[in-house]
């Protein structure tokens, strides 16, 4: 049973979580777990209508910073666990992602990449073109210069991860309350008092910003600017077809990715430097583009050939939360308690909600300090200390 | 040999009973009980099927049917193949997103 | 061996096929009703739309996979089979699936074997083989020459354009002004009723007067057409307005091409699509649409003399199909499960053909290999005697439903839409919800006419168009 409110919001809660998304659910599962009572996840359309009903489901290791590398490998850890712990199917399947490169020039980078990767003992291997075959029969590799594979990475449903744990939540006393909007947030004397919505307010001491491409204004609404932008990438599904494809395939050099869903799709997508970006909500494009359909047919047919005469069954914008260094932001913020923002992961929040979750919820209820989350504050804009990835693909 | 079931969506095999079972569960919007019934989701675009759903929902809800919104734009309304598409010119970025 | 016939391969087989038809039809005419089987339930399907929209005819012809064989014109030499008969979970628990589908609830692959972890993961094991209909096509060779090479296939811009060639939207195109092009997946112009109303016309020799709806239908066909000849607007035949999109415009399919093509204004006149309705077994082999009727015996030339084919229905599609099929030597059997068509019932029961009324669809169900049956029970509310339930066999069924108004492109486009189960579904208006027309995005004004408004032809209580006997 997944549980959702229409009805008035309650009166006051321990804490408000805004987003019914995989940030905002895994952050009110793992907080209701930590013994936090009368939580209220507000959302203002339904459960995974954001980001992450939009997604293509990947989650990798595959990084080029220690820190990446490390939160991927932790969240992947929660995925191989996930279907047991909150007892609901979420399709996580382990068929790896397979990252190749046409420029020559990548592959020191690689190489590198695979030694750290290594050495955080996520099992990542360098291939030569030849060799990608054993993987993905019938991959063009006439162009590509090397890959890498890393055998742990994989795929998941997004919906099932969050109607999982929107159940795990209902049983823990979570509200959920769907096609509610935050219209306003009361601050008084340096703390949250209250948050408004058009199902009534709400007295709480704690409100956690989950809200994805929206989470830049509802941080501005008590005052705090993030300085994220939000972009509008396209994906798009397959016919289904009997299983032919394990791995996630993307390429680092044209920004295509695909994949075969459990359901037989290949899902995929394609990265676009001519997509639009905005920071207002009210600006959001997410109406579909033929120049995507073909790019992303161009480059599949181009790397799968095999692909040609499959057909193209729906395609789809979503936003992506970007920040500076595409990197999340996670924390509070000073001089204003009780207000947390989980965001800006740019494009990755799927594979590293669980993980960030988690974190939060201890960090939201004990007060301690949590490197990660330290190193993924917003000030580290204001110092300059940002450590961009190499390998930000679609 | 089985009772004749009343398909609601005949490309995924939905039928009624299981629509109305995934309402039950909790599954209350037309964006979720596609997803998870898989209503609409098939070859034919939802053109057998959205309608239906969603008047079966205004229903179970005890709505008013323009309470029901479709679910959101997906185009093409008939599948086409990538070697269709890949063969197609697009225009060149500048003139599509000034 | 008739000189004029053409084999194809079918699972082993060789079939003798007319060469001007297609497919579907061929396997229909060689006694092979069962295209495929559903993906759940592997439930058996025959042909339903007949222009390509929906599941039923899915096969794998000369190894591609999920070809629309109701579309597919007949070429000798082909290979086509039936695919996946245990799509997503194999032929056990598809039966186990039908047959206890109280014990599984919907779902349950969410909810059964999720722990330990690895019994989840020997769940998901188990099951990604069974996943995916069809098999992806054996390898290509790699393309000769870059995609980019391709010639350019964008028809430009035209002021208005027209989507559906049927009567409204002629009258539509011969009143805009400007350079205007209508697109119909038809070859000529009338709409998805023409071909059937010109034959009934031609055939019965000019006998449609005792059928005033066909009759009507038939002259307004007739004036659309001379309207729009008259007018300037251009006719482009064999185009499918497959999607829409913004700022691109329409894409449009003609054979295996996809076009591209922008407007300032667009009159959507896509008409309506068959309904069958929600009854036990409404997936059953054997049983069409009207527009899937004229489609099948027009345009592919079914033969369907000496057929039994059961009629259910109301309005001009079931008076349509009834001539149609009496002109062309089927068997009648026909259920008018409307009330209001006395002219047209006793012209029918005129012609001595089987006719019931006061009855409802209650079931339908496949029948052996090549059959249909339809169950069939009084209606509630019928007046005299109680009737008892009824079952009635055919090669045939053709379910006459009010149709369901076309949404798919204009939506895509962005335009709203609003449910009105009384006229026939969803149907697109203005921002404002304003009815049958409005602005897109972008500022392109649209407009909706004929039965895309949900307007149905030929009802029994409305006042017909002034019907003239020379």
């Amino acid at each position: 049973m997944i549980p959702l409110n229409r009805d008035p919001v309650p009166a006051t809660a321990d804490a408000v979580v805004v987003g019914a998304g995989i940030n905002g659910l895994t952050t009110a599962y793992e907080l209701a777990r930590l013994g936090v009572r009368d939580i209220v996840v507000i959302e203002k359309s339904y459960i995974g209508s954001g980001s992450t009903g939009r997604c293509g489901g990947g989650i990798r290791q595959q990084w080029t910073t220690e820190e990446n590398i490390r939160l991927a490998q932790e969240s992947v850890g929660m995925y191989e666990n996930m279907s047991a712990e909150l007892g609901y199917q979420v399709f996580f399947r382990q068929g790896g992602y397979l990252m190749i490169t046409e420029n020559e020039a990548d592959l020191p980078a690689m190489r590198r990449a695979v030694e750290l990767q290594n050495r955080c003992n996520v099992p990542t291997s360098f291939l030569e073109p030849s060799e990608c075959l054993k993987i993905v029969p019938d991959l063009n590799i006439s162009r590509l210069k090397g890959a890498t594979f890393c055998p742990k990475d994989g795929t998941a449903y997004p919906f099932a991860v969050v109607w999982g744990y929107a159940r795990a939540c209902h049983r823990l006393g979570v509200k959920i309350s769907i096609r509610t909007a935050v219209t306003g947030i009361t601050v008084a004397d340096g703390r949250i008092a209250r948050v408004d919505t058009d199902r009534g307010s709400i007295a709480t001491p704690i409100l956690v910003n989950c809200a994805g491409p929206w989470s830049r204004s509802l941080a501005a609404s008590v005052g705090v600017n993030l300085p994220n932008r939000q972009e509008r990438h396209e994906i798009m599904v397959s016919e289904s077809l009997k299983p032919f494809l394990d791995p996630m395939v993307i390429s680092i050099t044209n920004g295509i990715y695909f994949s075969q869903s459990m359901r037989g799709e290949i899902v995929g997508g394609i990265g676009d430097p001519a997509e639009p970006h905005w920071t207002e909500p009210g600006q959001f494009d997410t109406r579909s583009q033929l120049r995507f359909a073909v790019r992303f047919a161009r480059a599949l047919t181009d790397l799968y050939p095999r692909a040609g005469d499959v057909r193209m069954m729906r395609q789809w914008a979503g936003m992506y939360d970007v920040t500076p260094d595409h990197r999340p932001i996670l924390g509070g913020v000073p001089g204003l308690d009780g207000y947390y923002h989980i965001c800006g992961f740019s494009g990755h929040g799927f594979m590293l909600g669980p993980m960030t979750g988690r974190r939060m919820a201890k960090h939201i209820t004990t007060g301690a300090e949590d490197p990660i989350i330290a190193s993924l504050s917003l000030d580290r804009f204001d110092k300059g200390d940002i450590q961009p990835d190499a390998f930000v693909v679609g | 040999m089985s009772k004749p079931k009343v398909y609601l969506c005949r490309c995924e095999d939905v039928t009624v009973h299981e629509f109305r079972e995934a309402y039950r569960e909790g599954f209350t919007e037309i964006e979720s009980l596609k997803r998870y019934t898989g209503v609409g989701t098939g070859f034919c675009q939802g053109k057998g099927c959205l309608s239906e759903s969603a008047g079966l929902l205004a229903e179970l809800r005890g709505c008013p049917p323009q309470d029901i919104r479709p679910t959101t734009i997906r185009p093409p309304a008939e599948p086409m193949t990538f070697a269709q598409l890949a063969a197609l010119d697009v225009p060149a970025a500048e003139e599509d997103h000034p | 061996m008739d000189k004029d016939l053409v084999q194809i391969r079918f699972e082993g087989k060789t079939l003798d096929c007319r060469p001007d038809t297609t497919v579907a039809v061929a396997l229909w005419e060689n006694g092979v009703r069962v295209l495929s089987h559903s993906p759940k339930y592997g439930s058996p399907r025959g042909v339903t739309c007949a222009r390509g929209q929906c599941t039923a005819c899915l096969m794998r012809v000369d190894g591609v996979p999920n070809v629309r064989v109701c579309e597919l014109p007949v070429r000798g030499g082909m290979e086509v089979a039936r695919q996946d008969t245990g799509a997503f979970y194999g032929p056990a628990m598809q039966k186990s699936l039908s047959l206890g589908s109280a014990l599984f609830p919907v779902g349950f692959y969410y909810k059964w074997f999720t722990k330990p972890a690895w019994v989840s993961r020997y769940f998901l094991k188990t099951i990604r083989p069974l996943t995916g209909v069809g098999r992806l096509p054996a390898a290509r060779a790699l393309p000769s020459a870059p995609a980019t090479e391709a010639a350019t296939r964008d028809l430009g811009s035209v002021e208005t354009v027209v989507i559906g060639g049927g009567p409204s939207g002629l009258e539509a195109a011969a009143r805009a002004g400007g350079r205007v092009l209508v697109l119909d997946e038809n070859t000529l112009p009338g709409g998805q009723r023409a071909a059937a109303l010109q034959a009934v016309a031609q055939e019965t020799r000019g006998g449609l007067g005792r059928f005033p709806v066909l009759a009507a239908a038939h002259e307004r066909l007739d004036r659309a057409l001379a309207d729009f000849a008259a007018g300037g607007a251009e006719f482009r035949p064999g185009s499918r307005v497959i999607a829409g999109y913004h700022p691109d415009g329409l894409l449009l399919r003609e054979g295996g091409d996809l076009l591209t093509l922008r407007f300032g204004s667009v009159v959507w006149a896509a008409g309506a699509l068959d309904v069958l309705g929600l009854f036990p077994g409404n997936d059953a082999p054997g049983m069409i649409g009207p527009r899937a009727l004229y489609r099948m015996v027009l345009r592919d030339g079914l033969d369907l003399g000496g057929r039994r084919v059961i009629v259910i229905g109301g309005g001009l599609d079931f008076w349509l199909s009834a001539t149609l099929l009496a002109c062309r030597g089927a068997h009648l059997s026909l259920v008018v499960t409307e009330t209001g068509w006395q002219t047209e019932v006793s012209a029918a029961v005129d012609h001595k053909w089987p006719l019931h009324t006061g009855l409802v669809l209650a079931g339908m169900s496949a029948v052996g290999g090549t059959s249909i049956q339809a169950t069939l029970a009084p209606r509630r509310s019928s007046p005299g005697p109680k009737l008892s339930e009824l079952r009635m066999e055919g090669d045939l069924a053709v379910i006459c439903n009010p149709g369901k108004p076309a949404y798919d492109v204009l939506y895509q486009l962005g335009s709203e839409l609003v449910l009105q189960p009384e006229r026939g579904g969803y149907l697109p208006a203005g921002a404002d919800g304003s009815d049958l027309g409005g602005i897109l995005p972008g500022g392109r004004p649209f407009r909706v006419v004929g039965e895309a408004a949900g307007i149905r032809p030929g009802s029994p209580d409305s006042s017909l168009p002034e019907v003239r006997h020379p």
